[in-house]
């Protein structure tokens, strides 16, 4: 019923999105175009698989979480 | 060292990829005026169509929609859309609703319609960024990519809510031509083929597709002038030409066309040409001779003229279709005036004025010419092209206001390659500085000595492109002035997309003296009163220029739609509005009209309503009935077109004169201005109480700028067309004259005595008489 149900509260305050989303984001793109970079600036032989995999992985880290800040500050609650 | 270059080469890289993500960024947020004022709309006339074709492709798939007979349009003809229609447009829009949906991303087609166009934009400069860089270098390339997210001349048909052809239709043009500059480029197979699959998505865009299946061939034919024949070229050609032609024969809508028309005999010609030439060729490559040079030539101009010969042949035989109106009028611009009157009344078809130019180009039309004058001085195969390009479009866009459109391209990449020569130019660094590195690079690898290096350089530094030395001081102005003439184009742009491009012309919006908006919308509230205050099949009649909007918002069946395809049909509706009420309503009964719609700017000065739009009715109507309707009686006898009390009586009488001014004669909207004064025409009119027995009026808007009528049904009690006796006139018979005999007259008492009241009866010669009284 409607009276047992509770009013749901975010676990992150919705103040607090702006400036997350924009911190996130930031670092993302600071690795990602240092991901970039690196794969311009090398070739087959002084390609490093794991400097490859770790600055990738956090990329994408940043990324992910910064754009599902910006979504829910735009005003889409995924 | 090395290592110092490569991360300089990283970072330009990062720059590059930055500066075409800005690019695609900019180019959707600058098209999202209307957006941002009104709402995510559709906007114009053509979009309504191409938003209901793919709404029913999105319920309906894909098959669906490629057979769909569409019995609302064109009653009662109906029209088949799947066979008339080009599908690309709906095609994307529909694949990426379908991928986005099943994906879970519920986004509504009619959003993907409003903002497909945007981000076709950005693709379009990412494609200028390819092709620049192909014909010039990079840093023009980046140039030519800013430029054209911004430039009117593009915006102006792709804001967000215009859904038409144009939108994806330049971006597969751009792409198409990248494409092929890359496999002139290459010569490979495999660019070839993907510049075929390219034109295979223009060709299903837009019917602009007629360009590129002209402008290459054409381009392979001066290369061959120029002698600058290479199996590249060939190899290039010949695979584009064979699966560009299969591949575009697989739209309905053009089917057989490559095969039969004069617009696509061009490429077959240079095809059969370059065969004859490479065969040429190889024959001279395998024989002794030594002289074969001139018999190439005679043999090749042979050739060409045989082939010529044959399409004229097939021409004039019937086998071959000749240049079809549309494209005629291009190169003989009076053709359309008397023949064809409708695709002249259409006002993108006029020529184009020398302010367009400007605004819709701004410092780059200026620039244009420089770089044309560049490519021409350092000319190779495929800067060849681009001149070529050049040239037709500017004679184009020349002609027709509408094909600004295939200009503006052209003139973005050429005036960014000016621009980046003359920054290069000027913002060269300092010689010196220069000379030492590479000197110092020269040592380590050659032993020589540091004059003569310093020789070398200045002669290699000395290339076409040398100025001469020029103080810092000319060159920090020259390069200040050009950028304040990029950042003044910037501006002028945003300006322009933002006032002038973005009204969704469905919802009309004006300024009051104290600076807030009125915003008119009273088209969407005329056609939803249709939609939900009539019935399921009503019909409606209105001029051609609304079908689309009222199948597509009332969801009624029209009579004539934006399609034009059927002149006679317009010509019926034309004779209908312009003829008097009783021959009126004789078409309007024929063609089982329901309701008559018609747009009357007269109460608030709109100047786009239907009796400006009259003469044209008039002249269509004219073309197909010249004895019934003729356009000099309705004008005045000097001349003038009036609706006041000067005006021509048929012009008063008329149908469309009755539905414009019911009762627009009783109202007065100032007390200074007469009642009934028409403030688009500034006129009061001359016929202002009249009947309306054919119609009723149905419904008008708040601003009286649509009005509404239905035809009355036909009384239910007609008068007889037999005449009474009594009414006839013919005198009646005063005596019986019977046929009989005195032997046949069986039934008739003989001598009968004639008894008139109040006289005394009179004896007669026979006897036995019995006085009856």
């Amino acid at each position: 019923t409607a009276n047992t149900m509770i009013r749901y509260v975010s676990p992150i305050n919705p103040a607090s999105f702006p400036s997350l989303s924009i911190l996130l984001l930031a670092i993302g793109i600071f690795f990602m175009s240092w991901f970039i970079v690196y794969e311009v600036t090398s070739n087959r032989f002084t390609r490093n698989l794991k400097k490859e995999l770790l600055v990738s992985f956090f990329a994408s880290l940043f990324l992910g979480f910064g754009v599902l800040f910006l979504v829910l500050w735009v005003g889409l609650y995924v | 060292m090395i290592a110092a270059e490569k991360s300089l080469a990283g970072f330009k890289s990062l720059l590059v990829i930055i500066v075409l993500t800005s690019c695609c960024l900019l180019g959707f947020a600058s098209r999202l005026f209307a957006v941002i004022r009104f709402e995510s709309i559709i906007h114009e006339f053509d979009p309504w169509f191409n938003y209901r074709a793919t709404h029913h492709m999105a319920e309906n798939g894909f098959y669906n929609f490629l057979n769909w007979f569409d019995e609302r349009a064109w009653y009662p003809l109906g029209r088949i859309v799947g066979g008339t229609v080009y599908p690309g447009l709906m095609i994307t829009a529909s694949s990426i609703h379908f991928i986005l949906n099943s994906l879970n991303i519920s986004i509504h087609i009619r959003d993907i319609c409003v903002f497909l166009a945007p981000i076709f934009s950005g693709f379009t400069s990412l494609a200028a960024y390819g092709l620049t860089r192909e014909l010039w270098n990079e840093r023009a390339g980046l140039l030519a990519a800013v430029m054209m997210a911004i430039v009117p001349g593009y915006t102006s048909r792709s804001v967000a809510g215009s859904y038409d052809n144009e939108g994806i239709a330049i971006f597969a043009l751009i792409f198409t031509y990248f494409l092929w500059i890359k496999s002139i480029k290459t010569g490979s197979l495999f660019w070839s083929s993907c510049t075929a699959l390219s034109y295979f998505y223009m060709v299903s865009a837009w019917g602009g597709y007629v360009f590129i299946i002209n402008l290459i061939p054409l381009h392979v034919f001066v290369l061959l002038l120029m002698g600058r024949y290479s199996k590249r070229i060939y190899i290039a050609y010949t695979s584009f030409f064979i699966l560009g032609l299969i591949m575009s024969m697989q739209i309905p809508f053009v089917g057989f066309q490559p095969v039969r028309t004069s617009e696509h005999m061009a490429a077959a010609g240079v095809f059969a040409l370059l065969q004859a030439y490479s065969a040429l060729l190889f024959i001279k490559s395998n024989s002794t001779a030594v002289n074969l040079g001139r018999l190439i030539l005679f043999a090749t101009v042979g050739a060409a003229g045989f082939v010529f010969l044959v399409v004229v042949t097939l021409t004039y035989a019937g086998y071959i279709a000749p240049w079809s109106g549309r494209f005629y009028s291009l190169w003989d611009t009076g053709y359309a005036k008397v023949h064809i009157p409708i695709i002249a009344s259409v006002s993108e078809h006029q020529p184009t004025t020398w302010v367009s130019f400007f605004f819709d180009l701004h410092i780059n039309i200026c620039m244009f010419p420089y770089g044309v004058w560049l490519l021409i001085n350092n000319i190779n195969d495929e800067r060849a092209f681009i001149v070529l390009y050049a040239v037709s479009a500017v004679y184009f866009a020349g002609v027709m206001v509408r094909l600004m459109l295939t200009l503006t391209p052209v003139v973005i990449i050429l005036s960014s390659i000016a621009f980046s020569t003359t920054f290069d130019k000027y913002l060269y660094y300092d010689e010196d500085e220069e000379e030492g590195d590479e000197s110092e690079k020269e040592k380590k690898e050659i032993v020589s000595p540091r004059k003569r290096d310093k020789a070398k350089q200045k002669e290699v530094t000395r290339s076409k492109f040398y100025i001469g030395d020029v103080g810092a001081n000319t060159k920090s102005m020259v390069v200040m002035v050009l950028a304040m003439l990029l950042m003044m184009f910037a501006v002028h742009s945003t300006w322009v997309t933002g006032s002038a491009y973005s009204s969704p012309s469905v919802v009309l919006a004006s300024s009051n003296p104290d600076g807030s908006r009125t915003v008119l919308d009273d088209f969407r509230e005329a056609y939803y009163w249709l939609r939900q205050n009539t019935h399921e099949n009503a019909r409606i009649m209105s001029w051609w220029d609304y079908g689309y909007q009222i199948a597509g918002m009332a969801n009624r069946t029209t009579l004539v739609d934006n399609n034009t395809w059927n002149n006679s049909h317009i010509a019926l509706v034309g004779k209908a509005m312009s003829s008097n009420e009783t021959a009126a309503y004789k078409i309007m009964r024929e063609l089982d009209v329901d309701y008559v719609l018609i747009i009357f700017g007269g109460a608030i000065g709109y100047s786009g309503d239907d009796i400006n739009k009259f003469l044209w009715m008039v002249r269509i109507a004219e073309g197909e009935h010249p004895k019934e309707i003729k356009e000099s009686e309705y004008f005045t006898p000097n001349g003038e077109f009036r609706v006041d009390r000067l005006g021509s009586p048929t012009l008063l009488n008329c149908l469309m004169y009755k539905m414009s001014y019911w009762k627009f004669g009783l109202m007065q909207m100032d007390f200074r201005t007469p009642s009934g004064y028409d403030r688009t025409r500034n006129a009061e009119i001359g016929n202002k109480d009249f009947t309306l027995d054919v119609l009723e009026e149905a419904y008008t808007t708040e601003h009286w700028l649509v009005r509404i009528y239905k035809v009355r049904e036909p009384n239910n009690r007609v008068k007889s067309l037999q005449i009474k006796r009594h009414e006839s006139g013919i005198k009646k018979k005063t005596k019986y004259y019977s046929k009989k005999s005195s032997k046949r007259k069986r039934g008739q008492i003989k001598k009968k005595l004639k008894i008139v009241k109040g006289k005394k009866l009179r004896k007669s010669k026979s006897k036995g008489k019995k006085k009856n009284l």
